[in-house]
């Protein structure tokens, strides 16, 4: 029966009960915000519409004290008595009667009586709904919730509580104990320290895990146990827990931790590469100092070799038609000039031989390159304080080189920025690359040194030819036969703000060409 | 002497360019030097006639740079670059961009003179055209390795390189290129290079 039916029995029977002129019940129905109302009278004796404004008055009127008694008021020769029906609530029974005599003891005792009914039936109409409430809550809770009694036994577990331990119906529990959710490397650990922790302190918290009937597998979970004690009394009646589980948890945690672990692995790995890669630049430039040496000694020599095997030869063409001339004189002069000629071809073997490595030329990611070059250009002390820009072209450039020539341009022309900014104030250097079309890319190195000087200028690429007491002269020279050698030019010209530009041209490709492309 | 015979030197060593003059002019010709790029452009005007020897490795404007002015104010002179040694991508890209021949210093007289005298005659078209020929003939005479090794000479690859490229053992690309070098006749690496330019050109149909 609801409540409202229950009440309206209530209130008929006070009307009848003690023969009252009128009555009234105000009282809150779940999920409404208005009063629900029953009034009752005595078309004879009483007009209701007269008096239910007085009635409305004091049944909203702040509420009395459950325990103190009835309120009285009379009013226009009624007398009515109002009764709150809940500590903290809005119901509010009031019964009026013309008699002045109302209320009697009997009466009293008969009004506290429905009173007190009424009250009961509101206070179980709150309660229903906040277990019902409570209960869906638990039933679409998608943590594991269960309860036992104290012996362990499981009296309820919720559906994902089952979903999570693979029951299928409720059934199931009446022959298992709370232990056999547990595997078994964490039994110890339940019947000793969990259970005991419950049991004697009221509670335990923690990570454990279950196991799937099924499957056997572990399923790892947060598990929060407790005593249910009896309201009334404190006493224990149950236990219960609201478990978590914690798969998706520890799969990401361990998802992390790997990533983690590949990213250091991964730090590691570029760190040695680019160690091993500094390692093989710094040998390079070691070994092929010599070649690049025996190199420019060829091309220097050259020159005064050609000048000589012509000059004989000339000399000896003058001759052949003079007969004053002995023919030994001739034999001479053609001896000089086979000597010449043989004084090259020991240049060649020379250059051949220190230069045998031949150069290896693979397709290479330009701004990798210039990235690796640079961190090993910079290594050295001079680059302190000094303020380093790199400005790489957006687009991915890459061109066919020998990496470790190419790069032993860049470290040159870097060391000779730092170099010329060593004593200087403003010190700034910028590594750029410019791709001018889309077979040319141009990489420049700015720096804001001394300069260069006209005489300077018209001199760079000489071999010999230095401004540094200490320096061979051979370092631009080298620079330049390596670019043109890859069919790029290399120039340098003052920087506008002070200080020198130095740039080299190389040939762009597709990322997927290869060397025989170009 | 006929003035067609004008033989312009360009070569930034002083010790070169005299030496040079006085070797030419002891040859017959007329010999005119210019100590950089920028000289002999200079006086273009007035060039008509002779065979232009250039020095490829000069400070400021190089041999190739020259040549590409020359060509740009249509001095069409039959040019000869004196190459160093190992320069032989460069020898490739100069007569690509229709130089008529290379010669590695230091050079021998008659060498030198013999280059010459192909040059000059080289304007003639036919011989040009005959010459072309031959060389297109010579290198079809390749096997497909010689021919792969001559490819990669081409682009100045040395024997370790090329081993590596084609995947064969060092000895065998010696053996490859010296059977090429014997198929074509030829006893140095440029001569086989510039056969293989002239081919090429053939192939372009120039």
């Amino acid at each position: 029966m609801g409540i409202e039916q229950t009440a309206a029995k209530i209130v008929d029977a006070i009307v009848a009960g003690l023969d009252a002129d009128v009555a009234y019940l105000a009282f809150p129905i779940v999920g409404e915000a208005k009063l629900r109302e029953i009034t009752r009278c005595n078309p004879d004796t009483v007009d209701l519409g007269q008096y239910l404004d007085t009635i409305r008055t004091h049944a909203h009127a702040p509420s009395q004290d459950l325990t103190s008694p009835a309120f009285l008021i009379e009013s226009s020769g009624i007398r009515l008595v109002c009764k709150a029906l809940q500590p903290d609530g809005p119901a509010t029974l009031i019964v009026g009667s013309r008699k002045p005599s109302f209320p009697n003891d009997a009466q009293h005792i008969l009004l506290d009586v429905a009173a007190a009914q009424l009250a009961q039936g509101l206070e179980r109409q709150g309660t229903a709904r906040n277990t019902k409430r409570l209960a869906t809550l638990v039933e679409h809770s998608s943590d594991f919730v269960g309860i036992a009694d104290l012996e362990g036994r499981p009296t309820y577990v919720n559906p994902a509580g089952m979903a999570l331990v693979g029951l299928d119906n409720l059934d199931q529990l009446a022959s298992l104990r709370i232990f056999d959710f547990v595997p078994d490397a964490d039994q110890p650990r339940l019947r000793s320290e969990i259970w005991h922790d419950v049991m004697h302190h009221g509670r335990w918290t923690g990570e454990l895990q279950l196991r799937h009937f099924k499957t056997k597998a572990a399923i790892p979970v947060l598990l929060d146990g407790f005593l249910v004690e009896d309201p009334e009394n404190g006493v224990p009646i149950n236990i219960a827990t609201v478990t978590r589980d914690l798969t998706a948890q520890k799969r990401t945690e361990a998802r992390l931790r790997s990533l983690n672990e590949e990213l250091a692995q991964r730090v590691v790995d570029r760190t040695s590469e680019l160690e091993e890669a500094q390692m093989e630049l710094f040998h390079a430039s070691r070994l092929s100092a010599a070649g690049q040496m025996a190199a420019a000694l060829a091309h220097e020599l050259n020159q005064p070799l050609t000048a000589m095997t012509n000059s004989v030869n000339a000399a000896r063409r003058l001759m052949m038609n003079d007969g004053s001339i002995s023919s030994l004189v001739k034999e001479i002069m053609a001896e000089a000039a086979e000597e010449a000629l043989r004084a090259g071809h020991i240049i060649r073997r020379l250059h051949d031989f220190v230069d045998r490595g031949g150069t290896d030329r693979r397709v290479e990611n330009l701004p990798r390159l210039i990235e690796d070059a640079s961190a090993f250009a910079l290594a050295g002390s001079d680059a302190s304080g000094v303020e380093v820009r790199f400005r790489t072209d957006q687009r991915e450039v890459h061109v066919v080189v020998d990496r470790i020539q190419i790069q032993q341009v860049i470290v040159n022309l870097i060391r000779n920025a730092l170099e010329a900014m060593r004593d200087r104030k403003r010190r700034e250097l910028e590594v750029r690359t410019l791709l001018l079309d889309p077979e040319t890319v141009e990489v420049t190195v700015a720096d804001t040194g001394s300069g260069l000087s006209e005489h300077t200028r018209d001199r760079l690429f000489e071999p010999f030819f230095s401004t540094n007491r200490n320096g061979m002269g051979l370092g631009l020279s080298i620079c330049q036969s390596i670019i043109k050698h890859h069919g790029g030019n290399i120039r340098g010209r003052p920087n506008p703000g002070g200080g020198a530009i130095f740039s080299f041209t190389l040939t762009a490709v597709a990322a997927d060409a290869s060397p025989d492309d170009v | 002497m006929t003035s067609d015979r004008v033989i312009h030197v360009v070569d930034d060593d002083a010790g070169v360019r005299r030496s040079l003059g006085r070797l030419l002019a002891a040859s017959g010709f007329a010999v005119r030097v210019y100590e950089s790029g920028t000289a002999l452009l200079a006086v273009s005007a007035s060039l008509s006639d002779g065979c232009v020897l250039i020095d490829v490795r000069m400070p400021g404007m190089d041999g190739l740079e020259l040549q590409s002015h020359l060509k740009g104010a249509h001095i069409d002179l039959p040019i000869i670059m004196m190459t160093g040694h190992g320069d032989i991508s460069t020898a490739v890209r100069a007569m690509k961009e229709g130089a008529m021949d290379f010669i590695e210093k230091p050079f021998d007289d008659d060498l030198l003179l013999g280059t010459i005298e192909t040059a000059l005659a080289g304007r003639d078209k036919v011989r040009r055209r005959n010459e072309i020929i031959e060389a297109t003939a010579r290198v079809a005479t390749l096997s497909r390795r010689e021919r792969e090794v001559l490819d990669a000479v081409l682009v100045g690859r040395r024997n370790k390189a090329i081993a590596f490229d084609l995947g064969l053992s060092m000895r065998t690309v010696e053996v490859h290129r010296a059977r090429m070098m014997e198929r074509l006749g030829v006893r140095r690496v440029a001569e086989a290079v510039r056969l293989a330019v002239l081919a090429q050109i053939d192939s372009q149909g120039l």
